[in-house]
């Protein structure tokens, strides 16, 4: 199990390339959303703040109300902020789950296929 | 906004319930009333009246909407235990195998296709009819709408919520006030409004042909993730099949009153709709259905678009089809390969079907694809009650197997049925069960060869990544 701080440093770093991604700042220059995260084994939740697609701000625990919520393992969600988890793959699976419009489920999933292609 | 609850290993179980935006009963009943509402049901309707006698086609349609409730109860308790997008890909895996998933999941996005081409060539030909224009005409209305449909999709545009909500209630308040119009030109007398129980026969076939006239009200599933109480989708899919079978019976009956159902200038019409327009209201009435046509086609090509063409995303992110259609346009964060592809295909559907004239065919294989996928359905909920007994279901079937079995059993002989007959299109018997077979062939033949290579390239490609995550 990943801790919350661990967490914390995947999230930092997934704010970075995010933020420092010029085609996806392009994409969701008009998405603006409150995300919760929560870690269904651990019971760690965090938020995070998009504005105009930039990521403004996370932290932990749940603040707000949110447009989006995902719900996974924290090791799912250490590996998906860090770049190293194909998301569909696991939310087709079931492992991820989101509760969340379809076109905002599909934007989550295609900020990680246009930041590492490759995961 | 969170409650805690142990799942079946005695941990912690988060299950977050705020959404800033939630989803309405009213559009929960009016997405899953409008996806089965297409162009092409109506014509499904005036077919099923071919078979049976006097206005009994009420009868049929009752009977069907009967049994598309038993799905409807299939597909509630399978959405209770995967409440996701997702879920026909994930039940099927789970309860059977991912390749039968695969090759199911393919099917229904042919259905999917085949109801966007039949509702375009429907359309085409509905507006040609109204303005009088030669039968070409149709060919480029048809191309125009389809042209329409991706241009639409492609920029992101949707039609959510409330304007859903109207969309499909007018198409129903239309559908509805035309058909009594019709039927009071005759006192709202009815010619043997029984007389199908005299031909049980042709009653099975007319219910096989029904079992289509129904299909797609369980394509609401996916909103499961836009909504705040999970068993707002049951609710939405019973409210849905009774509004359905009022209008569809409504406009059977009338169809078959003031229409001559058995002639072939009415059965075999792509517009029959707008016959009964006609004969409900003259040329108002006429223009009033276009109106409707038109409805249903902004229902069909929203919503059929975004699900399609988010399956073949999906299926793209998981390695099952090539990752060109996983591509997203930066400019609207639509899937706009999967979008192209879709509308190529359903044109080049619907460019056959206004060659041959021959969309009955699109109606009896339609009707064996989803009766295959409601029996499948059946199969599922048995099978996860064996493998996942005590998984939290906020929705379960009384009645124990009765009701999974009778779906099992009775949609499999209407499949077996529509796969067979061949009504008024004049094709070989057994044209939609070879159809079918073809269909399955090739889904399977490609889940088989092809699909285990993509993966494998897929999976070699992740070998030789890096991993970000510190260790």
């Amino acid at each position: 199990m990943a801790t919350s701080q661990e967490i914390l440093e995947a999230l930092a770093d997934y704010q970075v390339q995010c933020n420092e991604n010029k085609r996806l700042r392009k994409m969701q220059r008009d998405w603006s959303k409150l995300l919760h995260f929560v870690a269904e084994d651990t019971g760690d939740k965090f938020t995070m703040n998009v504005v105009k697609g930039e990521i403004i701000s996370f932290e932990s625990g749940t603040n707000g109300t949110p447009d989006i919520i995902v719900t996974t393992t924290s090791e799912n969600f250490c590996d998906m902020f860090w770049g190293d988890l194909n998301p569909s793959q696991k939310y087709l699976q079931g492992e991820i789950r989101v509760k969340a419009s379809q076109e905002d489920v599909v934007r989550l999933d295609a900020i990680t296929m246009i930041i590492w292609p490759d995961a | 906004m969170t409650e805690l609850k142990k799942d079946n290993q005695g941990g912690p179980v988060i299950t977050p319930t705020g959404l800033r935006r939630v989803l309405k009963f009213r559009t929960v009943v009016s997405t899953s009333t409008g996806l089965s509402y297409a162009a092409v049901s109506l014509l499904g309707c005036i077919q099923l009246s071919y078979y049976l006698k006097g206005d009994s086609g009420w009868l049929a349609i009752l009977i069907s909407g009967l049994l598309a409730f038993l799905a409807a109860l299939c597909f509630s308790e399978l959405n209770a235990l995967y409440p996701t997008a997702a879920a026909i890909r994930l039940y099927m895996k789970e309860a059977i195998s991912d390749k039968f998933s695969l090759i199911m999941t393919f099917s229904y996005i042919l259905t999917i296709v085949a109801i966007i081409a039949a509702d375009s060539y429907i359309i085409g030909k509905a507006i040609t009819y109204t303005l009088n224009l030669p039968d070409w005409a149709s060919l480029v209305w048809i191309l125009a709408l389809l042209g329409l449909a991706m241009g639409a999709n492609l920029k992101g545009i949707k039609i959510a919520g409330l304007l859903q909500d109207i969309t499909t209630y007018s198409l129903l308040s239309i559908a509805i006030v035309i058909s009594l119009i019709a039927l009071s030109h005759n006192n709202f007398q009815l010619h043997s409004p029984f007389a199908a129980f005299s031909d049980p026969g042709n009653l099975f076939n007319a219910i096989a042909v029904g079992v289509f006239v129904f299909s797609a009200f369980e394509w609401v599933t996916p909103l499961s993730e836009e909504i705040s109480n999970i068993k707002l989708i049951p609710r939405g899919m019973f409210v849905s099949l009774v509004l359905l079978f009022v209008s569809y019976s409504l406009f059977t009956v009338a169809s078959s009153n003031v229409l001559n159902v058995h002639d072939a200038g009415v059965t075999n019409s792509p517009v029959p709709q707008l016959l009964l327009g006609n004969a409900a209201l003259g040329q108002i009435g006429i223009w009033i259905m276009l109106l409707a046509t038109l409805l249903t086609a902004v229902m069909t090509f929203n919503g059929g678009f975004a699900t399609a063409s988010r399956f073949l995303y999906a299926a793209a992110r998981e390695d099952t089809i090539p990752q060109i259609f996983s591509r997203i346009s930066i400019s609207h964060a639509v899937p706009y390969m999967s979008v192209v592809a879709l509308t190529i295909f359903s044109a080049v559907i619907a460019v056959i079907v206004f060659i041959t004239g021959k969309f009955q065919i699109l109606i009896l294989v339609g009707a064996v694809l989803e009766a295959i996928i409601y029996a499948v359905a059946g199969v599922c909920v048995i099978q996860l009650r064996r493998r996942k007994p005590a998984a939290e279901r906020s929705f379960r079937i009384w009645g124990g197997w009765a009701v999974p079995v009778a779906t099992i059993v009775i949609f499999s002989v209407l499949a077996i049925l529509a796969s067979i007959i061949t009504g008024t299109s004049g094709l070989m018997t057994g044209t939609p069960l070879a159809i079918t077979l073809l269909i399955f062939l090739i889904s399977g033949l490609y889940v088989h060869l092809i699909v285990p290579r993509l993966r494998a390239a897929a999976a070699a490609r992740r070998a030789v990544r890096t991993k970000r995550r510190p260790q």
